[in-house]
This record gives structure tokens, C-alpha cells and sequence, in this order.
């Protein structure tokens, strides 16, 4: 997007002649300019998001509130306040345990959206007010991406395959398995379901409120009951205690579960064995997929898992042509050929497919998910493979005796 | 650039467990690569955060003759050559030949006797190492415990048998690198005992029968029944691939998870009739892809064997 077509986006959404900015807020902006050449929009959106106070203190950013407030020589618990509040409301995150909490700004427009809108739906406030905003992000995110960009965002986030495609598999892993990680989350206490931040995003964009029924692939939520936002692990554990938020049963999250088999959406997870939150993924409202579409297409790693298509059982139907989100499955004269370079690996083509002609194979080694995010490939697993016995031994010796 | 994740689930989780790598404040992929490093090196150290996935202590259930003692040695046996120790605990009451296919010398002494249990099955915590001989026999890494055995006509039942291998499934804590593998006996009736209990894991035996299939399913509900997650089938004795994809389909029908499918094998009935120990070779290449899926399926590590030390003469 050029900035011409920048300042059309933003005459349209805040009218024209657009407002004045305040010099805090071009100075504000600077935060995002190694991460994206969008630099017409950023201030304006800073200046519908934060106040100029707010903007004052995102800039001094990461830092302690009694920093920020000897920089600015103002009182340390009203600065505290503000950040406290802010916060809550997803505007930053506070980022470590030190004492004062150190808070940083969110570097990611995408976390950003979501941190700002979770905050909202969890303390169940209206989005209205802050429509301009979201307006301005929306178009913030589809702006083509720098190579470094690219480079920097591949990889962070991983498919699952749909349960249904891989459920008579062996050698799943545990961090593959839907099925096996809902369970064990309900069992453990450690979910919670969620309305998708994107969809209510879409909705109030487009419609100017939220629509539960405001989805072209079916995931219709009314709330965090009927969510398909998942939250595992100690995520969910916290926000449980924190904010109100929806715990399913067992039952409840099978349910959740099995409508979003059926969807067309694709779960995403981030690239790490962890799985600490699961977006199902469609195709129309998801964030993820307006990062796909502007060039970064590696910010989703494909499974481990690729479809194989066998003659036999074939009707030539095409339902999995159509199923399939990347265009990587074709129909030519009765033979189904799946794109390597474009296939996720997300398992809709087998799932839909009515006589079983498509199944999954593995076609990476578990070293592919790795413990740790942004160090491709690596994991325990693979140190371990790679080494010898004495070293095995010696991880099996630091496994402590309680 | 991001869209960042806390590994540790630590930001905006009441700073709890924060390691302070530094991954949430991370800009350029350098910063990312330091951050990377230190959450390395913390799960170098810690292992795994979620313990509660990894398999401990495995039951190996099915039909009388589906396979059980044999499944047990040689996945054992490729547990081995992938760097686990495995204690095989033999509950099998009228089944003796465990040992023989281990590649021991002779059984070891059982728990059950007549002067009571032996003093380490009180420990608690009761490690690997506490077992000691008569009541354990090794042979490499691995080794085995005898619950009890009924030699002699109108001594009882096996309750108590079962009970001592209860108690010792119950008190055992392993290493990350060890495993109890028991070897169940035939059927449901230790299900009703809560042998399996302890358990995380259950292996079914599943032979080209109907009857083996609808017993699976038995045991798959007594295994849900006393809580255990992880319940998977291995099809064994199948001679092509029209009966593995049967046994595929019957399984699936019944929502049993599958681990894959060990062939009738000449060579390994030779074994059993001349009583030959299963070599851990010769167990990695019959059920070493078996066993990876195994150890993949609960997210844990091993050392890959290196091809050169293969001989595969059983």
C-alpha cells in the first residue's frame, strides 16, 4: 500500500479533512516503523488508541512506572495507575516478573488487535467507541510486508490437522492431538473457550455490532460459552482466576470441538510444543490469514502431516478441491494431485472426503514442533536423537528424584 | 516483529514462572535467537513442562495367546536400543516363559511366597535400584520382576499375586528414562483387581479374530474406567495387508487408537518353541517403529540407534 492509498484508507475511516495530530503521537509511532513500511496510518491509529498522556508514556516503553515517572517527573502511583489500567484493557502488556512489573508495548499490530479486543469481551465492554480504531488496524495488518518482515514472522505459528484426519494415525503427538489436548485440559481445569476475538472484529467492522451469526463458515458464538477460541494450560489457568471467562465440561468442549471439525477452519497454534491457546481459523475474519494474503506466508508452519490420495476408493467428486483453503489440491481427469509447497498439512481435504480416497501420512520427524519458538527445528527431542547414550543418560540422571 | 507468545505461558500470567529471557521484548531476530537460548537451556534443564503426557508405567492387555509376553519383550527390547530401561513386571500367573524370550538365565525369585513379601516392596519411594536379585533379574537394560507364580494345584486364587503386582505398579518412581512395562494376564479379570491402576498406559493385544476385537473394546472401557488416558491397540500376528486394513477399519469403528502392526513372523515362533532369547536388535527391527510411535505419541526423547549397529540375526 502506498501512503497515497494509505491516506485514502484513513480519510475514509476518519473523514475528511483529517484531524490534527498531536506531535506525541507522530513521535509514538516511531515504535513501529522498523516493523512495517505503513508509516501513514500508525500515528493516527496511536491517536485513536491511546490518550495523550497514554502515548506519552507507551513511548518511554519498556519500562517500570516509576521510570516513566521520574522521566516525566510525575507521581509514581498515578503512573502505575494509568499502566495498571491500560493494561486490563489490553493496550500493553506487562512483561516480567522483576518488582516494579517492567510493561511493554505490543510489537505486533496482530497482538495488538487481539490484546485490545480479549480485554474488551472480558470485562464485557462496548466496542463502539473505539470502531475508529479497529477500522484503522484492520487496514493497518493488509499492508504489504518488507522480506525482513517476512523472515522475521516465518514460522511462528503452526497447524494442527483436524482431529477427524488423523485420528487413526499412529505417532501423533500429544501437541497434535485435539482431541487428546482438550481432554486432558478439562480434565486438568485448564481451558477456557473464548468468542473469537477476529470474528466480533469483522462483525462490529462491518455491521457496526456484533452478530453472532456473522460467520461464513458457521462458527456462530454467542459468547464464551459457545467459543471456539481455546485457551490451555496456565493461559487459562490464570485468566480463570482473572477475568470471567467461560470453563467447559466435558461434554460442552467436545461439542466446541466437533463444530469446528466440521468448519472450514484451520487450527493454529503457536510453533511450539506448549500449546498454550488454539485459534480456529476461518477463512473470512481470521487475522492470520490477512498476514497470509499480504506476503507473509510462512507465518503459518505447515503439520507434519500431508495428505495421500489413493485411486481406489476415488469418486472424483471434488469436494476436496473445494475444501481446501491454499489451492493445493487439484482434480485432472479423475487424479487428485496435492501441491507440496502450498499444502498445511490441515487435514480438511481428508476430513470431507465421503469415501476415504484421502488419508494422512507423517512426512516430518518430531523434531519439526519444536519446545522453543524462533530456533527452527529445535527441540530436546532432537538434541537428544543426535547425541550419544552417555548423554541420555545424563538428561535421565538431571530428571530429578523428588 | 512478532506475534508473540510466551513460551512459559509467564506474560500476562500474573508473572508467574517468568525465566526473564527476554522472548516478549524481542524485536530482530538476533534478540529472538539470544532470548531462544536462555529458554534452551531452562528446558534443557526442567525437561518438559507438561510431565503429565509422558509414559510411565505401560500394562500390556489382550486375548490368552494374542501376544502379550511376546509383545513385551520386544518392544522392551527396542526400548532399549532407543535408550530406555524398562522394568518388565511378569503378573501373569500360569505363563512362564517370559524370561526365556528376555534372554535371561532363569526367572527371577517371585514376590509372592511363602515367608511374605520381600522388604523394598514397603519403600516408598521405591526406585528401580532398590529391587534387588533374587527378585530381579537383568539382562542389559532391561530387567524383570516376577509377581507370583501357581505351580501347584488348590493353593487359591491369584488376588494376592495381583495384589503384590499393584503394590509395586503403585510405589515405583521411575527416571525419565525408565519405564514399567507389565505383562497382564489374559483377559478383564486383572481390570477388576485394579492391577492396571497405576498405569498411564495401556497396550491391547489384537489378534486377527473377531473375539480379540470385541475384547479390545472390553478393555479399553475397564482401562477408561479406571482412569487411564492412553489406551492404544497393536495388531499383532497379521499375515497381509487386507487383514491390518480390517483390524484398521474394526478399531477405528470402536474409537481405538491404534499404534500399528507386527506381522506373523516365522522367526519368532521359532523362538518360542525353542525358547531363544529376542535379541534387542532383532526387537528393534520387528517393533522399532512400533516403539517410536510409542515414545512420539507421549512427546518423549530417545537416542535414534545408529544403523551400523545392527545385527540382525535373532
Amino acid at each position: 500500500m502506498t501512503l497515497e492509498e494509505q491516506r485514502a484508507k484513513v480519510e475514509e475511516i476518519l473523514g475528511s479533512p483529517l484531524p490534527e495530530l498531536d506531535p506525541v503521537y507522530i513521535e509514538g509511532a516511531k515504535v513501529y516503523e522498523r516493523l512495517s513500511p505503513n508509516t501513514f496510518i500508525t500515528p493516527y491509529l496511536m491517536s485513536e488508541v491511546y490518550t495523550k498522556e497514554e502515548m506519552q508514556f507507551v513511548s518511554l516503553l519498556p519500562a517500570t512506572a516509576p521510570e516513566v515517572a521520574e522521566k516525566l517527573g510525575l507521581d509514581a502511583d498515578h503512573v502505575d495507575a494509568v499502566l495498571t489500567e491500560m493494561e486490563l484493557l489490553g493496550k500493553i502488556i506487562a512483561s516480567n516478573v522483576a518488582n516494579p512489573r517492567i510493561f511493554s508495548p505490543h510489537l505486533n499490530m496482530v497482538a495488538f488487535r487481539d490484546s485490545i479486543g480479549t480485554g474488551r469481551i472480558a470485562q464485557g465492554l462496548d466496542w463502539m467507541p473505539y470502531i475508529k480504531a479497529y477500522k484503522l488496524m484492520d487496514q493497518w495488518i493488509r499492508v504489504s510486508y518488507s522480506p525482513q518482515a517476512a523472515a522475521a514472522t516465518a514460522g511462528e505459528m503452526r497447524v494442527i490437522p483436524k482431529w477427524n484426519s488423523i485420528k487413526d494415525l499412529p505417532g501423533v503427538m500429544y501437541c497434535e492431538n485435539m482431541k487428546e489436548i482438550m481432554e486432558r485440559n478439562v480434565r486438568n481445569g485448564t481451558i477456557f473457550t473464548a468468542q473469537c476475538v477476529c470474528r466480533t472484529y469483522r462483525s462490529y467492522i462491518d455491521l457496526g455490532r456484533y452478530d453472532p451469526d456473522y460467520c461464513k463458515d458457521g462458527m456462530c458464538e454467542h459468547g464464551g460459552e459457545d467459543g471456539h477460541c481455546f485457551s490451555f494450560n496456565r493461559q487459562a489457568e490464570f485468566f480463570a482466576k482473572k477475568i470471567n471467562v467461560y470453563v467447559p465440561t466435558m461434554e460442552e468442549a467436545m461439542k466446541r470441538l466437533d463444530e469446528a471439525e466440521r468448519s472450514r477452519a484451520i487450527y493454529t497454534t503457536p510453533n511450539t510444543r506448549d500449546t498454550t491457546y488454539v485459534c480456529s481459523c476461518c477463512t473470512d475474519c481470521c487475522a492470520i490469514q490477512f498476514y497470509e494474503d499480504a506476503g507473509l506466508k510462512d507465518v503459518r508452519k505447515p503439520s507434519r502431516f500431508r495428505p495421500v490420495w489413493r485411486e481406489d476408493p476415488c469418486v472424483g467428486c471434488g469436494i476436496c478441491v473445494t475444501r481446501c483453503n491454499y489451492d493445493a489440491i487439484h482434480l485432472e481427469n479423475g487424479a487428485v494431485t496435492i501441491e507440496e509447497e502450498k499444502c498445511k498439512g490441515c487435514g480438511n481435504c481428508v476430513v470431507t472426503c465421503p469415501t476415504k480416497a484421502l488419508k494422512m501420512k507423517i512426512v516430518h520427524q518430531p523434531d519439526w514442533v519444536p519446545e522453543v519458538p524462533y530456533v527452527d527445528g529445535w527441540s530436546l527431542h532432537d538434541e537428544l536423537s543426535n547425541d550419544d547414550a552417555e548423554n541420555m543418560e545424563r538428561w535421565g540422571a538431571s530428571g530429578k528424584k523428588e | 516483529m512478532g506475534l508473540f507468545h510466551c513460551p512459559l505461558g509467564a506474560v500476562s500470567c500474573g508473572d508467574e514462572g517468568c525465566i526473564q529471557c527476554g522472548l516478549c521484548s524481542a524485536a530482530t531476530a538476533q534478540e529472538k535467537k539470544a532470548a531462544a537460548e536462555k529458554m534452551r537451556s531452562w528446558i534443557r534443564e526442567h525437561g518438559s513442562t507438561r510431565s503429565d503426557i509422558k509414559i510411565r508405567k505401560i500394562a500390556v492387555c489382550g486375548k490368552g495367546g494374542a501376544g502379550k509376553s511376546t509383545t513385551t519383550a520386544l518392544l522392551s527390547g527396542a526400548l532399549e536400543m532407543l535408550g530406555y530401561r524398562s522394568l518388565i513386571l511378569d503378573t501373569d500367573s500360569s505363563n512362564g516363559g517370559l524370561w526365556r524370550k528376555l534372554g535371561l538365565s532363569g526367572p527371577p525369585q517371585p514376590l509372592c511366597a511363602e515367608d511374605g513379601p520381600p522388604q523394598f516392596l514397603a519403600k516408598d519411594p521405591l526406585y528401580l535400584d532398590d529391587i534387588a536379585p533374587p527378585y530381579i533379574a537383568q539382562n542389559g537394560r532391561r530387567s524383570m520382576v516376577l509377581a507370583g507364580k501357581l505351580e501347584d494345584p488348590l493353593l487359591g486364587c491369584a488376588c494376592s499375586i495381583g495384589a503384590f503386582a499393584k503394590t509395586l505398579i503403585d510405589n515405583i518412581t521411575l527416571n525419565p528414562n525408565e519405564l514399567v512395562i507389565a505383562d497382564q494376564e489374559a483377559g478383564v479379570e486383572s481390570f477388576g483387581r485394579g492391577v492396571e491402576q497405576g498405569c498411564d498406559t495401556v497396550l491391547i493385544l489384537v489378534e486377527p479374530s473377531s473375539e480379540s476385537i470385541e475384547l479390545a473394546e472390553k478393555i479399553q472401557y475397564m482401562a477408561q474406567g479406571l482412569g487411564i488416558h492412553r489406551i492404544r491397540a497393536i495388531m499383532n500376528k497379521v499375515e497381509d495387508e487386507a487383514q491390518e486394513e480390517f483390524l484398521q477399519e474394526a478399531l477405528s469403528a470402536r474409537s481405538i487408537r491404534y499404534l500399528g502392526a507386527l506381522a506373523l513372523r516365522r522367526d519368532i515362533r521359532s523362538c518360542n518353541l525353542y525358547g531363544t532369547g529376542l535379541t534387542q536388535e532383532f526387537c528393534y527391527l520387528v517393533a522399532g517403529q512400533l516403539a517410536r510411535f510409542l515414545l512420539d505419541e507421549a512427546e518423549m526423547s530417545y537416542t535414534k540407534p545408529k544403523e551400523a549397529d545392527f545385527n540382525v540375526n535373532a
